[in-house]
């Protein structure tokens, strides 16, 4: 044994393991892009990627139209019945709309937070060991997508751009743990209650609704909304629903539990979302240092 | 030609991991379940045992790299977690004659390394939160569980590409 400390193999291992730090700790420091490299390999993978996930997506899609037809008649006569609420609505909505409209004329403030252009992509890849929820997308800065726009489907927000390549970006999901990932949220009810969405609970499943005023009274099943304030997402994508309040850490501030209105599986067509309004330089670290500051006392 | 093949497969096999996590529905077997495809680590530790350590270590890190790049973007940790998984695998079969079984449980502790390789390596730069035992139940025993039953579906066919693949590079050296 005494043979082994002198072996060759510990000194490679030694130095693969101060490669392995050196690289990890790489990778981990904040970066704006990713070096041509991997840029490239992503692309490229991306490409072969997307040969496959087409058949994948029809395959897919075939077994979910067979699912739905067994259900059908049932969804029917449901969807017969809220057609006609629907109706009502429309008008509704639509009057709404059109007073909303005078209102901003005669304030004369014609952007609202809420604006904005959604660009639709299809997925190509999904990190499969799940330590770190990302998906990829087939659309790149060659389509205008930048870092840290906000990505929706049909149900909800799902996460952010966390790197653009030239021809696919990376989307890093809510579910993810990360604690650079806050999102300024707002609990819609008689009275706007806002927040900051951070973190996620693999267990229960739910995203954390956190720094909620001790005595702001939350109702399980209120809808969660983006508020816009955090400079970066648009206001009022739809994240999902409260279902459970309890008092935070130190007890000065509540934190809701809150199911994603989104899948975060099988997801197909994505929008990214760009916000039209053009915000103020900086906006993503201004926010982070707000919440710093707030959590100052506590540390 | 059967050495074009085997890097095509393992290409093909790394697309189908992220496939099946997306659409296959692993996620539905059971909501709490966390279960990860190594279909790519099962071909590159039954190559290494088949053909030649050298081969499969080479295959390990190439791939385990590319993992790295494309999937995760912490690079280095699938280069280094299939590597020494698949040393060491290697390196056990140093002692041991391979026959069906064994492989099968080689391939079996090749994921366990490596699996918990990359739990360490998570909860180390803290993107993670589950302690050992909530790591061991919701995400290592079901992987396993689904990997062995891949493992015993692609054991023989693999095996008789490998002994293939192995010939034609001792014929290729004569």
């Amino acid at each position: 044994m005494p043979q082994f400390f002198l072996n060759k193999r510990l000194i490679i291992l030694l130095v693969s393991l101060i490669f392995l730090v050196a690289l990890i700790g790489f990778s981990l420091k904040e970066r704006d892009d990713l070096t041509w490299p991997e840029q490239f390999v992503k692309d490229s993978t991306g490409f072969v990627q997307s040969i496959f996930y087409r058949p994948a997506h029809v395959v897919a899609g075939f077994f979910d139209n067979v699912g739905y037809l067994k259900d059908t008649y049932e969804e029917n006569k449901l969807l017969r019945a809220r057609l006609e609420e629907y109706a009502l609505l429309e008008t509704k909505v639509q009057k709404l709309e059109q007073e909303n409209e005078e209102f901003r004329e005669v304030i004369g403030e014609l952007d609202s937070l809420s604006d904005y252009e959604p660009k639709p992509a299809t997925v190509i890849g999904r990190n499969p060991d799940q330590w770190v929820e990302q998906i990829t997308v087939n659309k790149g800065k060659q389509n205008g997508v930048e870092k840290d726009m906000a990505v929706i489907t049909s149900g909800g927000l799902i996460g952010k751009i966390k790197q653009a390549n030239a021809f696919t970006s990376t989307v890093q999901l809510l579910s993810s743990l990360d604690p650079k990932n806050r999102i300024s949220a707002y609990i819609q009810g008689e009275e706007d209650i806002f927040g900051l969405i951070e973190g996620y609970d693999e267990e229960k499943g739910a995203l954390l609704l956190k720094r909620i005023p001790h005595q702001a009274e939350v109702k399980e099943g209120e809808t969660v909304l983006s508020s816009g304030l955090g400079g970066v997402f648009p206001e009022g994508l739809m994240i999902g629903e409260v279902t459970e309040v309890v008092a935070d850490e130190y007890g000065l501030t509540q934190m809701a539990y809150v199911k994603p209105a989104a899948d975060f599986y099988d997801i197909n067509q994505v929008m990214i979302v760009k916000r039209t309004l053009i915000s103020g330089d900086e906006p993503v670290e201004s926010e982070e240092e707000a919440s710093e500051d707030e959590e100052g006392g506590s540390e | 030609m059967r050495k074009y093949v085997l890097p095509a497969l393992l290409l093909f096999l790394f697309i189908l991991e992220s496939m099946s996590v997306d659409f296959f529905g692993l996620h539905s077997f059971n909501e709490d379940w966390i279960i990860v495809p190594r279909y790519m680590l099962i071909v590159i530790a039954l190559c290494a045992i088949y053909t030649s350590p050298y081969v499969g270590l080479i295959c390990a890190m190439l791939f385990g790299f590319l993992y790295d790049v494309v999937y995760t973007e912490i690079l280095g940790v699938y280069l280094f977690a299939f590597g020494i998984s698949v040393y060491i695998v290697s390196s056990i079969l140093r002692f041991v004659n391979t026959n069906y079984l064994i492989s099968f449980l080689m391939v079996l502790v090749s994921i366990s390394i490596t699996e918990h390789l990359v739990f360490g390596i998570h909860s180390l730069i803290g993107t993670t939160e589950l302690t050992h035992s909530e790591f061991l139940s919701i995400r290592m025993v079901p992987t396993l569980v689904f990997n062995a039953v891949i493992a015993l579906l692609l054991l023989f066919p693999i095996k008789l590409f490998m002994e293939r693949l192995a010939i034609e590079q001792k014929d290729e050296l004569t």
